[in-house]
């Protein structure tokens, strides 16, 4: 009885401070960003000239411009296309490598060094070197993008399954549980997880260097635009579309991938309450 | 150097424990570790030559040409030496302007959730905030100056010192701290002596992240907005359209890459960590 009664407003105080943390939050959040717009606003019309640093609103209308001519949608199916097609091959090749790496201890030895070699060199080395090879179109974008982003899928991969609990295999063997079940209760949970983190990096790492490899060579995408832009030295230009480019980014990652992520691992939740 | 892969700061657990290759004679994980590059470069020998194409250089091509470099025997105007002499200069004065910044902000936000809350847009923004764009933006405001590659690499990395080295202080132990209140240590002991040993491993780790991450983000610069560095010289032989020019400097990047990751981080390890033995093992990652 007693701890009933006591329990309720501790709830109440509880739910309360969570609603001023929150509170707190947002504020902060919106102090930040109207510091931001504010000292950007006054720089851009008092200290420098706007063609070095253009206002949000001259920012905003060239988005506005971009969309409405069209451009926006061409460049950025072009640069999507190109994420998709290196994607299928980079997910595939890392993910198979890695699980052989991760499965058979030879393999492991044999590729371990290069993977890391691999993963040092910079993205950006790749791109030159393979479209000074094949060319600025065809197959050398997503060659350099593939290149450049499987080695981070392999260790994703190479970590991930060498994860996965022996234990429980063994114990599902020992009680003699259906391998369908073993599958579907055993391996495919654990290999949840980081196939997440996976397809969240590639598509991340992926997006960045597809951009990049654009800003080297082709003639179409976000990343050619950006250059185009450069060449201009018309900073509203790249701001604008720079803008673009992340806000896919992060609607790629909030939208998409958080909500996906939590879906699956729902199952965790329980564990770690 | 799961660099961009994990955020986490160190674990205990993570790689402390004897690696059972270790184990095994050195001969062994010699030779399985270098087969592979061994059949890409006996490949490499074999198919090239053969090629149709005069454009992929055989790897005679390009170690005359590492040589002829080191030799200070270019057609570049500038050497390999200087090249690499002034984008290390300017990765470190980034690396030192990110991480001031990076440990400002990150203790700050570690000790007040209400600056937390104010700066937690802008270090997430920062983050995922790409290199080249910060490069281009960099390049247009600054031109061929020292700044552009400097702000890139500080603006690229700084705030993966903030986050971590906010982590860090949450970490702090906080009943080492109450007995230091207790017993009357002053502050700048209890700063000294608790506080501070318990960030080392995350400023450490902060390091790392900053100079892998800056030196892509300031080779990205140098190629957009510079006229000398060891990135532009990518960019030169790019233009030159020299391959051997282009797989040389990669090897020198790597070159210069192992030598830091060493030399450095060997050294720092040895000296910051020296009073905790067991962390030895967590940087060999």
């Amino acid at each position: 009885m007693t701890t009933r009664t006591g329990s309720a407003p501790v709830a109440a105080s509880k739910q309360e401070a969570h609603a001023a943390d929150r509170r707190m939050r947002w504020t902060g959040r919106i102090a930040a960003w109207v510091l931001l717009l504010g000292v950007w606003q006054l720089l851009s019309s008092y200290v420098v000239e706007s063609f070095i640093l253009p206002s949000p609103a001259i920012i905003f209308d060239k988005m506005v411009e971009i969309a409405q001519s069209g451009l926006l949608l061409k460049n950025f199916g072009a640069s999507l296309n190109k994420l998709v097609q290196s994607f299928a091959i980079f997910f595939a090749l890392g993910a198979a490598i890695g699980t052989l790496m991760a499965v058979s201890r030879w393999w492991e030895d044999f590729l371990r060094d290069s993977v890391s070699l691999a993963i040092s060199l910079p993205g950006l080395v790749y791109i030159l070197i393979l479209l000074l090879i094949f060319g600025s179109r065809g197959i050398a974008p997503i060659a350099a993008v593939v290149a450049a982003v499987a080695p981070y899928v392999t260790l994703q991969f190479w970590e991930g399954v060498k994860g996965v609990s022996t234990d429980l295999l063994d114990m599902g063997t020992a009680f003699e549980v259906k391998r369908w079940h073993v599958i579907r209760h055993i391996i495919i949970p654990a290999l949840i997880p980081f196939t997440f983190t996976a397809v969240t990096h590639g598509f991340s790492l992926g997006w960045r260097l597809v951009v990049l490899t654009e800003l080297f060579g082709g003639s179409a995408g976000i990343g050619f635009q950006m250059r185009t832009e450069f060449g201009r030295f018309s900073v509203r230009g790249v701001i604008a579309w720079a803008l673009f480019f992340f806000v896919f980014s992060l609607l790629l990652d909030r939208m998409i991938f958080a909500p996906l992520s939590k879906r699956a691992l729902r199952w965790r939740e329980g564990e770690t309450a | 150097m799961s660099a961009q892969v994990k955020l986490a700061p160190l674990s205990p657990d993570n790689g402390a424990g004897p690696r059972p290759e270790a184990a095994k004679p050195l001969w062994r994980r010699v030779r399985s570790g270098y087969l592979f590059p061994i059949i890409l470069l006996a490949l490499w020998v074999i198919i090239v030559p053969n090629l149709p194409t005069e454009k992929i250089p055989t790897p005679g091509k390009v170690l005359t040409f590492m040589w002829d470099e080191i030799r200070v025997n270019t057609v570049a105007p500038k050497s390999v030496y200087y090249s690499f002499a002034i984008s290390l200069a300017r990765l470190a004065v980034g690396v030192v302007i990110s991480m001031t910044i990076g440990m400002i902000v990150g203790v700050a936000s570690g000790l007040s959730r209400r600056f937390d809350a104010f700066a937690r847009d802008y270090v997430v923004a920062s983050l995922v905030l790409p290199g080249l764009i910060v490069a281009l933006v960099a390049a247009l405001w600054f031109g061929f100056t020292f700044l552009t590659p400097v702000v890139t690499v500080v603006f690229a990395t700084f705030a993966y010192t903030a986050s971590n080295i906010a982590e860090g202080v949450r970490d702090v132990p906080r009943d080492l701290i109450f007995m230091a209140d207790s017993f009357g240590v002053n502050r700048s002991a209890a700063l000294r002596h608790v506080t501070l040993p318990s960030l080392v491993p995350f400023l450490f780790v902060s390091l790392r992240y900053t100079i892998s991450l800056g030196w892509k983000a300031l080779t990205i610069a140098e190629i957009f907005g510079a006229d000398q560095g060891a990135g532009w010289m990518l960019r030169f032989w790019y233009d030159a359209n020299r391959i051997q020019g282009l797989i040389g400097y990669t090897f020198f990047f790597a070159i210069v890459t192992v030598l830091v990751d060493r030399v450095l981080f060997e050294y720092l390890a040895r000296r910051l960590l020296a009073w905790r033995g067991d962390v030895a093992g967590a940087f060999q990652r």
